[in-house]
């Protein structure tokens, strides 16, 4: 078992598993359209796992000019003095917000106020509250399937029968899903011999 | 497509010299192009990277002087892995190319092994015992 070796380490998914619209039957121009639109002022919903962070990683790549990025969860649930000294710079970028729904409605109030000089702010949160939606994201059986197999072809085959358990279990949510197969790979590759690991 | 190659088969000794050479294909301009060393981590949660060397590409055959740690290791749940890669330092830092290589003392990757009796079990089991 080794963590350098295995096929679902953090950092290859990320880099594997880029965000590409067709996966959900999406195109970049169709949503660059809707984005400016939008007035460059939308967010991306879905729930725990489908992908939001990603989308945001992609399109950062894709805008090619500089962004800025700000992090929000549950143990980051006010603006720190890191976030304000960020957000003196705004003017002119496109700024991604990952999870701001953590904030109190004040400093929501500060950050949107401070917000106004930006170019764009495209949000990241389960709901879309006062942004329109660029895109939703969710995750189906079919799309966790076709992702493990670009994952690992044999592992997705071996994984094949218990995927929907899987699946079920974790309620869609992909991290948790792959982190499940990290243990689950980890262990396969340490068994005296795969007969030993029959089904998952 | 560019490529960097690495001597010595891509092993290296702790405080040893990494030499390789840089490839570039047809097209791509050398102005502004930089070496990156570093060490990452890779496994099961998010990756750290620490950059130790920048250099900026003088010349196509490259040298950097490894430090003597963190050795190239893997366990069950995270690995240290060093790599060099080619960064256009004038446009957006994108990679161009990037070599992985072993730096360790005996010029094998540590493989760490597993904990057949955990610590925080026996803790666990003590516990238990005496509560």
């Amino acid at each position: 078992m080794s963590a350098t070796s295995n096929p679902f380490s953090t950092g290859r998914l990320e880099r594997l598993l880029a965000f590409e619209p067709g996966l959900v039957g999406e195109t970049w121009e169709a949503l660059e359209d809707r984005w400016n639109s939008l007035g460059r002022r939308a967010c991306v919903t879905g729930h725990h796992g489908a992908g939001k962070t990603t989308f945001l990683d992609a399109f950062a790549r894709r805008l090619g000019a500089p962004v800025r990025r700000l992090f929000f969860n549950d143990r980051h649930r006010r603006l720190n003095a890191a976030d304000r000294e960020a957000l003196e710079e705004v003017e002119g970028v496109v700024v991604l917000l990952d999870g701001d729904r953590h904030l109190p409605w004040r400093d929501r109030r500060t950050l949107r106020r401070a917000l106004e000089p930006a170019a764009g702010v495209l949000s990241a949160r389960h709901r879309a509250g006062d942004l329109s939606v660029l895109i939703e994201l969710s995750v189906d059986l079919a799309l966790a399937r076709r992702l493990l197999n670009r994952i690992d072809t044999d592992f997705a085959e071996a994984l094949d029968a218990s995927l929907p358990r899987l699946f079920k279990r974790h309620r869609g949510n992909l991290r948790e899903l792959w982190l499940e197969c990290y243990d689950l790979w980890g262990a396969r590759a340490s068994a005296p011999t795969t007969s030993d690991v029959k089904t998952f | 497509m560019t490529t960097i190659e690495l001597e010595n088969d891509g092993v290296f000794r702790p405080g040893e010299t990494l030499r390789g050479r840089v490839v570039l294909a047809e097209g791509v301009p050398s102005r502004g192009l930089e070496l990156r060393l570093f060490w990452m981590t890779r496994g099961r949660g998010t990756e750290e990277v620490g950059v130790v060397g920048i250099e900026p590409l003088r010349d196509f055959e490259f040298a950097f002087d490894l430090p003597t740690a963190p050795p190239s290791f893997s366990g069950a749940l995270v690995g240290v892995v060093w790599a060099v890669e080619l960064v256009d330092g004038d446009g957006d830092g994108e990679g161009l190319a990037m070599a992985e290589f072993v730096m360790a003392p005996g010029g094998e990757e540590l493989r760490l092994g597993e904990v057949a009796e955990p610590q925080h079990l026996e803790r666990r089991k003590w516990w238990k015992k005496h509560l």
